[in-house]
């Protein structure tokens, strides 16, 4: 079981060897657990313990197994996607849905206007998000928000990612796919042409 | 400078999760293959730009990428051995095992059509069939009256010519006897798919195909192909299938240890190549497939993948 390759052991998973659901579980169980860490450390930091990832890691093994397999026949590799990498996505979503319905009325974990500062690191870097009482900064987000709808859409996740959920240039840089440097042109010629543009229409 | 800080804290606004959501963010969210491919830089540009689009407007799977991507550039240590216990131990009571282990699961309740294949409902089935084709018989044998009957029209295996791709041309026709199938195709070869089994519509065909009967030219008889999941096996076997001419030498050096069933695992890479897989005992049919793999002329993976190539020698 050891030699077989990852689409041979999830063929195998899924024909139900016993054997082979054992070396799953022991192949995948450090991108499971670390997704589950990572997640808990990022938007839940007070809920990180053995015991409460232990619990998570058992039901992403469950959810998979569910419904006859139903999630784990969804992989198909497609894109060159690896195993590992999707069952990454998987458990960070799964730790996500629960983290969400487990204070759906408390502290959102999108960082959305009303958040504690430093609760979660998607939150905006300045000291929180404008309170824009004056109707001139009313009016330049609106503006902004209708320049931001025409960039491409990897500009637009760009300025997404670095001013509205906070990310840092290093952790931007890295989820797109860019160098450090690279995203800081990017960042500096969509702010030249935003301010540019906003001089043109008086805004600032 | 105070220019840039009160436009840093604008964008702040105007791309706070509250607002700024296009049409997009009611979209449905991608697959995990689809987040996963972009943190690996597998996706395409078109599907790499409707991700971003997306991105830009759902936070939860912005959510789920930073955290994925996190968890991917951290270390990996196993985990320890009693989540692996309790993990294992929650599978077997989900696949509601008495034993305790994976291996005896509840068979996959049959649905739509297949649900009137079982036993029970099959026996009244099976005797009223039994009784008509006795009845038949009888009368076949006994007939009621003096009129020759012409005689009966060729029949045909509906199976086969379900499996067997053909040109109307090599259809057999009433009242003659089938043409013998084509071997060997004659000039060059139909342009290729980039991958195997990427074909529109075969994606999802199931992973094991059956074939079935033997082809004569090459003497080996290839009862079935199986590929990881995303591979067309059904269209790999007929593809091999066609070209099992060039495998003819292979024959006699594999039929000198015997007759009977062979089973061969070969691992294709990302060229076309074949090896043999780990535990794949170097036998005379299997050295034979490596040497005339290329003859196969089988379409190059997108990635490397086994195939498990089970032959009946006459």
């Amino acid at each position: 079981m050891k030699n077989l390759s990852d689409q041979d052991l999830l063929q195998r998973c899924l024909d139900r060897e016993e054997a082979a659901w054992a070396e799953f579980v022991e192949r995948f169980s450090g991108p499971i657990r670390g997704a589950i860490y990572a997640t808990l450390r990022r938007y839940a930091p007070e809920l990180v313990s053995p015991e409460q990832a232990r619990d998570l890691f058992q039901q992403v093994f469950l959810a998979l197994c569910q419904d006859d397999c139903r999630r784990l026949r969804s992989f198909k590799g497609r894109g060159g996607c690896s195993l590992a990498g999707w069952l990454r996505v998987v458990a960070t979503r799964q730790v996500i849905d629960q983290l969400r319905r487990r204070e759906p009325a408390g502290r959102p974990l999108h960082g959305a206007p009303g958040d504690q500062p430093g609760s979660r690191p998607l939150d905006p870097p300045d000291q929180g998000p404008l309170a824009p009482e004056m109707m001139e900064d009313k009016e330049a987000v609106a503006f902004l928000r209708r320049e931001l709808h025409e960039l491409k859409p990897r500009e637009r996740l760009i300025m997404q990612l670095r001013f509205g959920d906070g990310l840092s240039g290093r952790e931007v840089a890295s989820l797109v796919g860019v160098s450090r440097n690279h995203l800081d042109q990017i960042v500096h010629r969509i702010k030249a042409r935003l301010k540019k543009r906003a001089r043109e229409e008086g805004y600032v | 400078m105070a220019e840039d800080q009160r436009l840093d804290r604008l964008l702040g606004a105007a791309l706070a999760p509250s607002g700024g959501r296009d049409a997009s963010g009611a979209e449905p969210c991608p697959g995990g293959e689809v987040l996963a491919s972009y943190l690996e830089g597998g996706l395409g540009r078109e599907a790499r730009e409707k991700l971003e689009q997306h991105l830009a407007a759902c936070p939860v799977c912005r959510l789920t990428l930073a955290a994925a991507r996190e968890a991917r550039e951290a270390p990996e240590p196993p985990a320890p051995p009693d989540w692996l216990a309790g993990a294992r131990s929650g599978l077997a009571a989900a696949f509601g095992s008495r034993e305790g282990g994976v291996s005896a699961p509840s068979p996959r309740p049959r649905q739509g059509w297949r649900r009137w294949l079982s036993w029970p409902r099959l026996l009244p089935v099976g005797a009223a069939l039994v009784t008509a084709g006795l009845t038949l018989v009888v009368l076949h044998s006994f007939p009621l009256g003096t009129r020759r009957q012409s005689p009966p029209a060729p029949r045909h295996n509906t199976l086969l010519l379900e499996r067997v791709p053909t040109s109307p041309k090599a259809l057999p026709r009433p009242g003659r006897a089938a043409p013998a199938p084509r071997v060997r195709r004659r000039g060059p070869s139909p342009p290729r798919a980039a991958m195997p089994g990427r074909e529109e519509g075969l994606a999802l065909a199931p992973p094991r195909a059956k074939v079935a009967r033997p082809r004569p030219g090459a003497g080996l008889d290839l009862v079935s192909v199986q590929a990881p999941p995303g591979h067309d096996s059904r269209l790999l076997a007929t593809r091999i299938r066609r070209r099992l001419p060039v495998l003819a030498a292979c024959r006699a050096k594999a039929a000198a240890s015997g007759g009977g069933k062979r089973v061969i695992r070969l691992v294709i890479d990302k060229g076309g190549r074949a090896r043999l897989a780990p535990g794949q005992a170097p036998g005379a049919l299997a050295r034979c497939l490596l040497e005339h793999w290329s003859g196969l002329e089988l379409p190059r993976p997108d990635r490397e993948l086994v195939l498990v190539l089970t032959f009946r020698l006459p």
